[in-house]
């Protein structure tokens, strides 16, 4: 067996794992701990990657199926901590591990820089979209607690609304950074059609609030649904790139 | 005319449109995941002209666009009377709050308005907006929009670093243009930056010649498809046949004001929103 840089990957998570077995016996403290130690050692793990090929080029830190896991860890992390709403946010470990395996199967080289992607915008791009990839799988899971067990539905709202905000602003940076590269500020490509969708879906929803049919376990429908939306649409971009070649592992 | 204004103003209209962009999108991206050149072609025409050359000829596959036009035009419209409902509605009870407490009322639908403009923005961009490629190539003589002549003095690499895994591959480059009529005017481009030109937009891109690729490692050669990963037109490689070749774009976009104006107001209301929503609690 041969040590590099992405065991550390491997070990994150297991961390994770960790946690849900914690969350699974009830300790919930226990796997609140697990879950920030997963997440330190996430962090450092992307730092060093983004370091993979000898120069750092933050771009790496933010490589959307490598670095789900540590947004939503994050997000659990900061609702749990400041939050004033009640919800087992522990419970998110479900969904975060199951993000965690997939990466685990993931490529973990990088894809060698094009000259346009030297952009400040680039990662910004995609440590916002990733973020609102993320708040939207995190407010699914806790729409289906919604319908499964009655928790609070101002919980997966809330999900939403980062959700909705980052991927707004990812918009925006993502329109700069094609402009910068490619002259457009959007492209008739597969990646900004799938990428616009996502983001009219949860706007349909921020409709709903006004329509006095689409109750809150309805809305929680909705909100469980846009989960499949988002895999479906951002996954066809990473299967895709799991093919294209990388250095670095 | 009451009636039709209040339908045409209705959220649940908002909703159902926004549904259906939703899913004329996906159709969309389905189409460029089933043939990339089709709806890459798109890029760089008037989408009228792209229609009229090649979308008429497939309708099975280019019906998206035009719903995509019509849901877009709807929406544009629907959010816009909304608004304009809500802002009228709201204006009789302007001397109850302070304005600061009353502009707060109304950010939500002027952020709507605003999407509106860069909706507009976007429809400016797209069927009024062209692209050209001039290729370049050390020596050679351009004329650039205004009719201006340049000729390209050199065009630089930057490579990344050897001892690191990128090594030989291209970082940056740097064209240099000069003026034929005045050597004392030059302009530099480089990737992911631009320059105006006659009221154009020049950027550098690199595009696959039609010779072939020099051999190279198995596995990344037969890796190679048609996608928006170029990364393998900036690898070191025989000079035999470069396959990548150079190119200016230049670029009229009557839209990108709109779009920009429309961003930078979105961005300012929705901070105002916040940071006013903020300190209220």
């Amino acid at each position: 067996m041969t040590f590099n840089l992405h065991t550390l990957f491997y070990c994150t998570a297991a961390i994770y794992l960790a946690a849900l077995m914690l969350y699974l016996f009830k300790k919930r403290n226990a796997a609140f701990v697990a879950l920030v130690a997963g997440a330190i050692a996430h962090a450092v793990y992307s730092v060093l990657r983004a370091k993979l090929t000898g120069i750092f080029i933050p771009l790496y830190l933010f490589d959307g199926v490598l670095v789900l896991p540590l947004l939503m860890a994050i997000l659990v992390i900061v609702k749990r901590l400041f939050s004033k709403q009640e919800a087992k946010w522990e419970s998110a470990l479900f969904v975060l591990c199951f993000f965690a395996l997939l990466a685990v199967l993931y490529p973990k080289g990088i894809i060698p820089p094009m000259p346009k992607k030297i952009s400040a915008f680039a990662p910004l791009f995609f440590l916002t979209e990733t973020l609102g990839h993320a708040a939207f799988y995190l407010a699914a899971w806790f729409a289906l607690l919604t319908l499964a067990r009655n928790e609070d539905p101002k919980v997966f709202h809330s999900f939403v609304i980062i959700g909705f905000l980052s991927f707004t602003i990812a918009q925006v940076v993502g329109a700069i950074w094609c402009f910068q590269g490619w002259a457009f500020t959007f492209k008739w490509s597969t990646r900004h059609l799938f990428s616009a969708a996502i983001w009219c879906y949860f706007a349909a929803y921020l409709h709903l609030k006004y329509l006095p049919l689409w109750n809150d376990r309805r809305r929680a429908w909705f909100v469980l649904a846009g989960f499949f939306v988002v895999l479906a649409l951002s996954a066809s971009s990473s299967i895709h790139e799991m093919f294209f070649p990388r250095v670095g592992g | 005319m009451k009636a039709f204004w209040k339908l045409i103003g209705d959220i649940r209209l908002s909703f159902w449109l926004l549904m259906l962009i939703t899913a004329t999108l996906v159709a969309g991206g389905v189409c460029g995941a089933l043939d990339f050149d089709f709806v890459e072609n798109m890029n760089g025409l008037p989408v009228q002209q792209w229609y009229l050359n090649q979308g008429i000829h497939h309708p099975f596959k280019s019906s998206w666009v035009v719903l995509l036009f019509l849901f877009f035009s709807l929406f544009g419209i629907n959010i816009t009377a909304c608004s304009i409902d809500r802002i009228v509605s709201l204006f009789p009870s302007r001397n109850k709050y302070s304005f600061a407490a009353f502009f707060h009322l109304l950010t939500p639908s002027l952020v709507h308005i605003v999407f509106f403009l860069i909706l507009l923005g976007h429809l400016f961009t797209f069927t009024t907006g062209r692209q050209e490629r001039i290729p370049l190539n050390e020596g050679g003589i351009l004329a650039l929009p205004g009719g201006a002549q340049h000729r390209v003095v050199s065009i630089e690499n930057t490579r990344y670093p050897e001892g690191t895994l990128l090594a030989g591959r291209t970082a940056q480059t740097k064209v240099r243009l000069e003026s034929v009529t005045d050597t004392n005017r030059s302009m530099t481009v480089l990737f992911g930056d631009f320059i105006r030109a006659g009221g154009a937009y020049l950027h550098l891109d690199m595009l696959k010649k039609g010779g072939k690729f020099a051999p190279r490692a198995p596995r990344i050669e037969q890796t190679l498809d048609k996608s928006c990963n170029k990364e393998h037109l900036f690898r070191d490689r025989p000079k035999v046949d470069s396959g990548a070749q150079l190119f200016l774009l230049v670029t009229f976009d009557p839209g990108l004001p709109l779009i920009v104006t429309g961003f930078t107001l979105m961005i300012a209301l929705l901070a105002f929103y916040y940071i006013r929503g903020k300190a209220v609690k």
